[in-house]
């Protein structure tokens, strides 16, 4: 492979993680810029809205940073091929496994929120559409999270018996 | 995250010629290998670019304690390592009990080629798991037990028996194979 090739896939790569980055704050920057609209529109909601915000931008933060330690680092590159696979495999469980613990606390935090909010405020009457819009508000999270959960706990553990089968 | 440069110039160069040297060295065996990754052709060729990718990067840092060799086949080994492992919706890799023990499916055996014993043999290392494939790949390629036993990790007496067994269960299965194709 040529040396020029070589460095225009290394800049390419570059390329493509800042693109990424961006993409995650363009879309931090919407939700927290929606959120800000309606904590100077809707000062009932402000609350809410501040508690979504916070949420979102934990989310956004934590993304970027786990995002950024998921890439195998060039200085893991040449170790043993045991040691890069063992390493390799405790990174996958560990994304996997610690997933649940950062994403689930705000989002239960800012669905709370959103839930108690819409139904404290006078804005809205309370009847039926404001009960069904709630309710699918909460179940849609609930079930969200709980086949999210299952599926990474899954994953942790698939990864888990590889190391496990590794260390016999 | 490093991203690969050398310091200066003066490394810049240093780096660019040890790629040189190992490209001219082991370029075919690095196909061979991405052969024991990549099934389709397209995706092997992504494989090969990242190998020599991440070759050249890491030789930023190559510091001389094991031979260019070895670390050229740790690097290559691990960058395909690393895509097995990130991989989505893959064929689940296999034990070699596992694969002593499975049948081969009908269905997989009429998509592989029947008449290239290289695409059956290579199929069939494909089903390994990283460690044991990497093993059988550099024995493929004629290095001894000691120095797979550098590039990965493993000590040499290990390397041995591995080596024993997968050999006898991929003739196993590669004669199953070959009688069932007829």
């Amino acid at each position: 492979m040529p040396l020029d090739e070589i460095r225009r896939r290394v800049g390419d790569v570059e390329k493509h993680a800042r693109r990424r980055d961006r993409g995650l704050y363009a879309c931090a920057a919407v939700i927290i810029s929606v959120w800000a609209a309606v904590m100077w529109w809707l000062p009932d909601l402000r609350v809410t809205a501040a508690i979504s915000m916070a949420a979102a931008c934990w989310i956004a933060g934590q993304a970027y940073k786990r995002s950024a330690a998921r890439s195998a680092s060039v200085d893991l590159a040449p170790v043993p091929g045991l040691d890069f696979y063992r390493a390799s495999l405790e990174r996958e469980r560990d994304v996997h496994h610690s997933l649940p613990v950062w994403f689930v606390p705000p989002v239960v935090m800012s669905t709370t929120a959103i839930v108690v909010g819409f139904l404290m405020t006078p804005r809205f009457p309370h009847g039926p559409a404001l009960f069904g819009v709630v309710a699918w508000i909460a179940c849609g999270t609930c079930a969200a999270l709980v086949v999210g959960i299952r599926k990474h706990r899954r994953e942790a553990q698939r990864y888990q018996a590889l190391i496990d089968a590794l260390n016999r | 995250m490093d991203d690969g440069k050398s310091e200066g110039p003066a490394g810049q160069a240093k780096q660019d010629e040890l790629y040189r040297q190992v490209a001219g060295e082991l370029g075919a065996a690095m196909d061979r290998l991405a052969r024991a990754y990549e099934p389709d052709p397209e995706r092997r060729r992504d494989l090969l670019q990242d190998i020599h990718v991440a070759l050249w990067r890491s030789l930023a840092l190559f510091d001389g304690r094991c031979s260019l060799r070895t670390w050229a086949y740790r690097v290559a080994h691990n960058t395909a390592t690393s895509r097995v492992i990130r991989r989505r919706g893959a064929p689940e890799l296999v034990s070699l009990d596992e694969l002593d023990a499975a049948a081969v499916p009908q269905d997989r055996e009429q998509a592989l080629d029947r008449d290239r014993a290289m695409d059956r043999l290579m199929a069939l290392i494909r089903r390994l798991g990283p460690l044991d494939r990497q093993i059988i790949v550099l024995y493929l390629e004629g290095i001894d037990a000691a120095s797979i036993g550098e590039i990965t990790g493993l000590s040499s007496g290990n390397v041995a028996t591995k080596i024993h067994r997968v050999k006898k269960v991929l003739i196993a299965r590669f004669h199953e194979q070959a009688e069932r194709n007829g």
